[in-house]
């Protein structure tokens, strides 16, 4: 066609349109001037535009969907038919109750049950294939099959049909979902919140077991005749969700993602790690239907943008103003129908004003807590969710009107007592984690940079998790069975990945460094203070899973450097908590073997960077013989240390770092002579680290390393020098030391390495000035430490070095105190100082220093004049 | 052109590889939709749906938010978004219909089955093949009118969104959709008139 004719055209029917109906004949006659092919086609033209019901007057893909709808009813007629009186495990299907996306629901009886006990069962679809999903679905459902909870819908049993279609039993629920429950019983506010708060309750129990719905909504929740509801589903959207998957799963598979885009959380959208918090949100959405009849966000279109953005980036609407909307809605069947304030609040037995006023101020604050964007300030639990409520019941203020305060005001909201829900928030956010690890290392190849971005996700998460299990949850009661829980289940989660894991190297790492992240937990969580070593014994085996699968890779890949290295850094770690909880042979046999794996690269990848690491390690050696009491040996290690250090710090005269280890392997030596009472060698030693540490202070002022490093070595010239008997520079050489660090405690009061410092130079300068006879002034000096030291123990109980400085100053201050005739006080110090020891002496059984510490006390006790021993008093 | 993707491919690469030409990434994303298709028919069938104040087309819209990542999609996508997804709707549907179309025809059952659980009547496949030869002859005749259509009928898009990809008004929008409509529907039954 000519485009002059089709505008032609077009303009003639726009224009006819407009006409009145009996008008256009006229109309068309005048203007088609005689053209009467135009006149014939633009008449047809209308007759098709007034055609109704097309195949074009609906979306396409709704068409084929209808079609497809169709044809599967008729074809479900006959399968129906087929799964009528079919037996799945003990049950005989009775009739077909329901179908939905996932799968249909049948009506059961126990076929070998004389009462015949009626059951629900869903059949799911989607066929699961892997073994790893059917061992995780097999575990799930087991925890599931545990829940008692009034209002959950009790999963019975479940498994795998011979077709490999995933089935579960449940109690069977015969009942109205929640929000047609309350509307045709024209429910008002009051009974509805009470519903809704029987449904938090059960959202909490299955928190509490780590379990996450996912896929709360009101056709979730059915309420039976006796009105209590019943919440379906648990744990079910997780089992079926291939991101909890984890190895095998196809990650295109995310398209079948279980949610209700309605009641989904902004994470849920975002395709972010799902929590607890996720369950918080989707109960407010359904709260809010309950309560204003609407969805919490006013929608411009039907777009998927639309209500994404909205979800992920709006503010919801206030319920009270919410209740004033009007719209076209549709039942559950289609119909459509119109939502008005009127309608709304007829449903509720109310006003639209009345019912406005209800909602305004408490409700209005606690629905919007409820659906806050970031999952962190929404209620931290379900629980706290129904508690809010409950004070409004009551009358009481809430927290969510606090919290819009303090959000008001741009303040962060600081909550002091993390609840229990937030700690299983923290646990599951973990554990996705570390499955998350595991899966993104597959697609790590495509997506390089989002794999990453969890790893450090998960980096940042498992940090914040240790920093509240020490600042908060130590002290909550209850949570340690969460605790536990977060632990067995990782776990179990990382033991099914490495068995599935076999032999490809990225997964085997990260698995590796899985361990290790959750063996710092519990090693964390080992501190005797925070009950017993339980715990640090599961670390350690952490710890050597982790080192055995890092041996295994480095073995099976001789020629990966980097797979070396990682073995190289997990048996460093594994020394050092070796070292920490006191088995130091296992240590210094790590240490040993690294240094040995070091040597060998050596041969064929030499490198400065390697031999620098070399003399680390064997610095770490010689530390570890000279706890271990060898100092001829420990001595050693620090000299052949010091002679690479020096040849690299040649090699690189300007470089800091090389001049630091210099620095270092002279400073261990120092102490080693120290210890082994070569005073006058010790004094040379530590004069030359002192030599290091000044120009290296001078070269960078303002590195707070190398202050401490000053503080250190004024303290260890003040000490040998006491020892070896010369006490000309004793006095300068401590007043140095403490200047310095009471420089860096005034610059930074939260500084615990600085108090730690300063206190160490004050019990240095006390010990210094006991050797040198002057007991008076070197108690002063003893007090201040002990103080200090207290103080430091309720930051760091466990720390090692704190400890049994603490107890030398306890000794020297106790000693003084003998020598000036205060028995009493003297047994006192001593005492605690022997406890002390003892209590470190326990825990590392081997180490030199504390058992001679713990000699110098109990030898300090004995010389004590015997009519101060405390006398049984009855 | 891209190379093969891998299965691991993620569905808004998929889409964006795609939009780019690369048709490879086709083979993937047809599963996906037909995955949401199926279970789409299922809540149909059981008239099952949850947030029912929302109209039929939401349905659609669901279909895009579970298929979608909305991390990855900047908000400011939105106009090249949408026609994308309505031009993959296009071709993922009629190589649906076409697949039926050619098995009926090879076989003689009036329905078909394309894999377990996925069939069709049969007329619809044939009525959709018919639209899009329209719709093609159209494409020739008028662009704005043929985009007009696919981004309504296949993409799902409403008025106003269909004027925001296209950059015209709704009322042109509107104009155009009510002739192009009838003069497809002309043309398709032109067409089967021609046929029988």
């Amino acid at each position: 066609m000519q485009p002059e004719r089709w505008r032609r055209l077009e303009h003639l029917y726009h224009a006819a349109m407009e006409q009145e109906e009996d008008q256009r004949a006229s109309f068309l006659e005048s203007s088609c001037a005689g053209d009467r092919g135009l006149r014939v086609e633009v008449e047809s033209l209308i007759a098709y535009g007034r055609q109704g019901g097309r195949i074009i007057d609906k979306p396409a893909l709704e068409v084929v969907a209808a079609a497809m709808a169709e044809d599967l009813r008729a074809q479900d007629g006959n399968k129906t038919d087929k799964m009528i009186g079919a037996r799945i495990a003990q049950y005989r299907i009775v009739e077909k109750l329901g179908a939905g996306g996932m799968g249909d629901v049948y009506r059961a009886v126990r076929a070998d049950d004389q009462f015949e006990k009626q059951v629900a069962i869903k059949l799911v679809r989607q066929g699961l294939d892997t073994e790893f999903v059917h061992a995780r679905f097999r575990k799930e459902r087991q925890i599931l099959a545990g829940f008692e909870h009034e209002n959950i819908a009790r999963l019975l049993d479940g498994g795998m049909t011979d077709e490999g279609h995933p089935y579960f039993v449940m109690e069977l629920v015969e009942g109205k979902a929640i929000d047609e429950y309350c509307d045709e019983g024209k429910l008002g506010t009051a009974p509805r919140i009470d519903l809704f708060q029987s449904v938090c309750s059960a959202v909490q129990y299955a928190h509490q077991r780590l379990v996450v719905h996912r896929d709360i909504k009101p056709s979730n929740i059915l309420v039976t005749a006796d009105g209590v509801p019943k919440l379906l589903d648990f744990g079910i959207a997780t089992i079926l969700s291939p991101e909890t998957y984890s190895p095998g799963a196809d990650p295109t598979v995310t398209a079948q993602r279980i949610m209700t885009p309605q009641f989904a959380s902004p994470e849920q959208l975002r395709g972010e790690v799902i929590t607890t918090a996720t369950d918080v949100y989707s109960l407010g959405v359904v709260l809010y239907k309950l309560l204003t009849g609407h969805f919490p966000y006013r929608l411009g279109s039907n777009s998927p943008y639309d209500l994404a953005h909205a979800i992920c980036e709006d503010e919801p609407e206030k319920p009270s103003t919410a209740v004033g909307r009007s719209g076209q809605s549709m039942d559950r069947n289609r119909e459509s129908l119109r939502v008005t304030p009127e309608w709304v609040s007829s449903r509720r037995n109310t006003s639209p004003d009345k019912l406005r006023r209800t909602l305004s101020g408490d409700l209005d604050q606690i629905l919007l807590k409820a659906l806050r964007k970031e999952p962190q300030r929404r209620y931290a639990s379900a629980q706290d969710f129904a508690k809010d409520l409950q004070s409004y019941t009551l009358g009481l203020p809430v927290s969510a009107r606090r919290d819009t305060f303090s959000y008001r005001s741009g303040k962060f909201i600081q909550r002091n007592n993390l609840s229990l829900a937030a700690a299983a928030v923290f646990a599951l956010v973990v554990l996705a984690g570390a499955v998350a690890i595991v899966r993104e290392a597959r697609i790590a190849r495509m997506q390089e940079a989002r794999a990453e971005r969890r790893f450090e996700s998960l980096r940042k998460l498992t940090n914040s998790l240790l920093f509240e299990f020490h600042d908060s949850i130590e002290n909550l009661p209850g949570s340690t069975v969460a605790r536990q829980l977060v632990v067995r289940r990782a776990l179990e989660y990382l033991d099914q990945i490495a068995a599935e894991a076999h032999d490809d190297p990225a997964t085997l790492r990260d698995l590796a460094a899985a361990y290790e992240r959750i063996g710092r937990i519990q090693a964390e969580e080992g501190h005797p203070h925070l009950g017993g070593t339980g715990s640090f014994q599961q670390a350690n085996q952490l710890y050597e899973k982790a080192l055995a699968i890092c041996q295994s890779l480095a073995a099976a890949n001789p020629g990966d450097l980097s797979l070396q290295f990682d073995l190289l850094g997990t048996m460093l770690n594994v020394a050092r908590i070796d070292e920490q909880f006191g088995d130091l042979d296992r240590a210094l046999d790590l240490q040993q073997q690294r240094l040995e794996i070091q040597e060998r690269l050596k041969v064929s990848h030499d490198s400065e960077e390697l031999r620098y690491n070399i003399a680390a390690s064997l610095i770490g050696i010689g530390e570890l013989k000279l706890w271990l009491g060898d100092y001829d040996s420990a001595l050693d290690y620090e000299r052949r240390a010091q002679a690479i250090s020096q040849v690299l710090l040649d090699a690189n005269p300007s470089s800091l770092r090389m001049l630091r280890g210099v620095w270092r392997s002279h400073g261990w030596a120092a102490m080693v002579l120290r210890f082994d009472k070569r005073y006058a060698e010790a004094v040379d030693e530590s004069r030359k680290a002192l030599a290091i540490s000044e120009q290296l202070a001078a070269r960078d002022p303002n590195n707070t390393d190398f202050q401490r490093f000053l503080i250190a070595d004024h303290g260890n010239m003040c000490e040998c020098l006491a020892y070896a008997g010369s006490f000309s520079e004793v006095r300068s050489h401590c007043r140095k030391a403490i200047a310095i660090s009471e420089e860096m405690v005034k610059s930074d009061k939260n500084n615990v390495q600085a108090s730690a410092d300063l206190a160490n130079s004050n019990m240095t300068m006390g010990l210094a000035l006991y050797l040198i006879h002057s007991p008076r002034e070197a108690l002063a000096f003893e007090r201040r430490a002990d103080s200090m030291y207290r103080n430091l123990a309720v930051h760091d109980p466990d720390s090692q070095a704190n400890g049994v400085d603490h107890a030398v100053s306890l000794i020297y201050a106790g000693r003084t105190e003998a020598d000036l005739h205060q028995p009493e006080l003297a047994r006192k110090d001593l005492e605690q100082a022997q406890e002390i020891m003892e209590r470190l002496a326990a825990r590392s059984p081997k180490h030199r220093l504390f058992l001679d510490t713990l000699d110098e006390a109990r030898a300090a006790i004995k010389a004590l004049p015997y009519d101060t021993a405390p006398v049984a008093v009855h | 052109m891209a190379s093969t993707p891998t299965p691991s491919h993620h569905i808004t690469q998929l889409l964006r590889a795609w939009g780019e030409g690369d048709q490879s990434a086709l083979e993937h994303l047809t599963p996906l939709v037909y995955q949401e298709l199926h279970s789409l028919a299922r809540r149909r069938m059981s008239r099952e749906n949850e947030g029912h104040t929302l109209q039929a087309t939401a349905l659609i819209h669901e279909v895009y938010l579970r298929l979608v990542e909305f991390q990855s999609v900047r908000w400011q996508d939105r106009a090249h978004f949408f026609a994308v997804c309505a031009r993959l709707m296009r071709r993922i549907l009629i190589d649906f219909a076409r697949s039926h179309d050619s098995l009926k025809r090879g076989g003689n059952s009036r329905k078909v089955t394309l894999e377990e659980g996925l069939v069709v009547s049969a007329d619809v496949p044939a009525q959709l093949l018919d639209l899009e030869e329209a719709l093609t002859k159209l494409a020739q005749e008028d662009p704005r009118k043929s985009n007009v259509v696919e981004l309504r009928f296949f993409g799902g898009l409403t008025v106003k969104e269909t004027a925001e990809v296209l950059k015209v008004s709704s009322d042109t929008v509107m104009r155009d959709w009510s002739v192009a409509r009838a003069w497809l529907l002309r043309e398709m039954d032109e067409r089967r008139g021609h046929a029988t």
